[in-house]
């Protein structure tokens, strides 16, 4: 079943993105400094414009739509797609000397693309209608920040990545159940 | 009349000023008296001060109070010696003060007045800096210059051991002129208006803590303000990871001072400024070294069209991508400059300068520049005795007979104004290599070839070359790969 394949593939895929994204948050920390780099750093409140969050009440979550959701999924990667790309210039202009965390945001990239086309095909599988959501913000800002605004950047960016691959599983694993079973 | 008090601004004219204490002060007016050049001159006023000209020695000033109807009520006469009428030069006037908040810089303009004075004076300055509302004073500096019967704008500049951004600064002046053969007193004028530069305002603010992506040399003392709003307050400031005790400079403004930074990390030192009820502001700080001076420069060439010029930076700054070291290699008699190429882990910095069909001395002078320093180094050389030839290649071997070889080999460059030296190695099994050296002259085509005799027949060889500059020897090539050959029987 075409439908199912497509679910279980996103799926698989969205499960190893969220492990290389918990892997990517802590390589971006530690290359920061600190406090950044302090083990447990954590500062909820710091956000950024644009940078679209993965928080919802658990009520408002699951009475979304399979269309609403796999949208809302879309919209953010496309996010994302141009977020990392801003935190890798932002990298690269503060210390080229760190190839491997560069590699590491390049890859990123190179997968969410790959599960934006994963879940395009679920969407199509399910006949919803792809969204258009709202230019990312990031790009416009993106060189006028200062270095401590794209290190915050940066951290929010892949702290709210590591936060939507984790709704994302969420997601697929509801679409799983009902399509799967 | 009574306490007459006397000044001036121009060693000219004086303004003198008395006391008169009558019943009724309803309109009396004073008639004030006094010689000038052997003629009396009287004049009327309102108020109890007069201008009068200075006389060398001494004035008779003779004052009367007049009733409303002109009536004289009382007459006073004052003998005033020059040295009672005390110089007081006029309040100074600041034209500008200009800030420049990316080097924490003041520029202070003001013009000295010297045109109210036909003759050339000492002018001593007295400026103070202040800061913050309550206007302390954090600095005062004492200032000389030369009065020139004109008027000229004098400049001082100031730097801030804070980032202006933080707090207002305001500055004042006054001036004080010894006119040595003035009998008079001399004073201090009053202090100029105050000028201020407002610091930020944080609700206009885009950033909060300065100063931003600052670049200081190791050792540097530094002092960050954080800036929040009235609904905030500041939890603490860190420095890295450690915290440092707030100083209060306004209501919306405390900072931290840091001693002696050390080198940080290629990301920078944080600087994180955590705000209560919530919020966080920052800047980050790079701390590094200025270059050193670039050792053992070197310069050579491997086709005579190109002098490539290498060097080691010596010590690392700790600055990295847009604040890494720049080099500029430049060339003083030709004036030329080469394109230099740097590299993050700068043992690849090279600089590449095209060699000119007129010149064989070069004169090169290589520039180090980091955002906390420069430095150079220089280096005079003749390219004809700075030869490293490239690897030859296509290197090949033809016989001619039992005991004698041809080879031939590429090298690339335009020697065809010197001589090569090129090293043949002769080797075969047994026995420890020969080297067989030809010299040869440049060629246009970079082709070469030399003729091998007094081999032994029927014997297995292995060859391989290299070259130098035959005048001036500088470094030979790499060796070519080797080449095996078997001589013919005989």
């Amino acid at each position: 079943d075409p439908t199912a394949n497509a679910i279980a593939q996103a799926y698989s895929l969205a499960r190893l993105l969220q492990a290389d994204a918990t892997d990517l948050l802590q390589a971006y920390l530690s290359a920061q400094g600190p406090p950044f780099s302090t083990p447990g750093f954590a500062v909820p409140a710091l956000g950024w414009a644009g940078v679209p969050g993965a928080a919802l009440p658990f009520p408002s979550w699951r009475g979304l739509g399979d269309g609403e959701r796999l949208r809302g999924n879309q919209v953010a990667y496309t996010a994302y797609e141009a977020f990392l790309a801003v935190v890798a210039d932002d990298q690269a202009q503060l210390h080229p000397g760190r190839p491997q965390l560069l590699a590491r945001l390049a890859q990123a990239r190179v997968r969410v693309r790959g599960l934006r086309a994963s879940l395009d095909t679920v969407m199509a599988a399910l006949g919803v209608v792809p969204g258009t959501g709202p230019p990312p913000v990031a790009v416009v800002t993106a060189n006028q920040a200062s270095a401590f605004e794209r290190k915050c950047r940066g951290y929010v960016v892949c702290r709210e990545y590591q936060a939507w691959l984790g709704r994302t599983v969420r997601d697929l694993t509801l679409l799983r159940a009902k399509y799967l079973a | 009349p009574q306490t007459l008090r006397c000044i001036t601004h121009d060693f000219n004219i004086m303004t003198c000023s008395w006391d008169a204490f009558s019943s009724t002060n309803l309109g009396q007016s004073y008639e004030f008296c006094y010689e000038n050049s052997g003629l009396l001159v009287c004049n009327k006023n309102k108020e109890k001060s007069a201008d009068i000209p200075i006389v060398h020695g001494s004035t008779t000033i003779k004052i009367t109070t007049l009733n409303a109807s002109g009536t004289p009520l009382a007459t006073t006469t004052f003998i005033l010696p020059e040295k009672n009428v005390s110089f007081i030069p006029l309040t100074p006037q600041i034209l500008s003060l200009t800030p420049d908040f990316s080097t924490e810089m003041l520029y202070l303009k003001w013009k000295d007045g010297g045109s109210a004075f036909p003759f050339d004076l000492d002018a001593t300055w007295q400026i103070e800096v202040l800061r913050k509302e309550t206007l302390e004073r954090v600095a005062q500096v004492t200032y000389h210059s030369k009065l020139t019967s004109k008027d000229t704008i004098l400049s001082w500049n100031w730097k801030s051991d804070m980032p202006l951004e933080c707090v207002s600064h305001s500055v004042r002046i006054r001036c004080y002129i010894n006119k040595m053969n003035y009998g008079g007193n001399k004073e201090w004028s009053e202090w100029s208006p105050i000028v201020t530069v407002p610091g930020e305002v944080p609700d206009l603010s885009f950033a909060k803590v300065f100063p931003q992506d600052r670049v200081v040399p190791v050792g540097s003392n530094m002092t960050f303000c954080c800036l929040h709003r009235e609904d905030e307050r500041i939890e603490h400031i860190k420095y890295g990871l450690k915290s440092y005790p707030l100083l209060h400079l306004s209501e919306w403004s405390s900072a931290i001072q840091v001693q002696n930074v050390s080198a940080s990390e290629s990301s920078g030192t944080n600087i994180w400024c955590s705000l209560l009820p919530y919020g966080v502001e920052g800047t980050v700080l790079f701390v590094g070294y200025p270059p050193d001076i670039p050792q053992n420069l070197t310069c050579e060439t491997h086709t005579l069209d190109k002098i490539i010029c290498t060097w080691n930076p010596g010590r690392p700054t700790e600055l990295f991508a847009s604040r890494q070291t720049n080099y500029i290699l430049s060339e003083r008699i030709s004036g030329r400059n080469g394109t230099c190429r740097v590299t993050e882990n700068t043992m690849g910095n090279v600089c590449v300068f095209t060699v000119l069909a007129t010149q064989n001395i070069y004169n090169f002078t290589l520039q180090a520049f980091n955002p906390v320093g420069q430095t150079e180094s220089s280096l005079s050389i003749d390219i004809n005795q700075r030869v490293h030839p490239k690897t030859p290649s296509k290197f090949t071997v033809t016989g001619e007979s039992p005991t004698k070889a041809h080879v031939s080999w590429y090298l690339p460059g335009n020697f065809i104004q010197i001589k090569l030296l090129c090293q043949i190695e002769i080797s075969k099994s047994h026995s420890e290599p020969e080297l067989d050296n030809v010299t040869v002259y440049g060629t246009v085509n970079s082709c070469y070839e030399a003729q091998l005799d007094m081999l032994h027949p029927n014997t297995a060889y292995t060859f391989r070359v290299r070259c130098s500059a035959a005048d001036h020897f500088w470094k030979w090539s790499n060796w070519s790969e080797k080449k095996q050959w078997t001589t013919w029987e005989a």
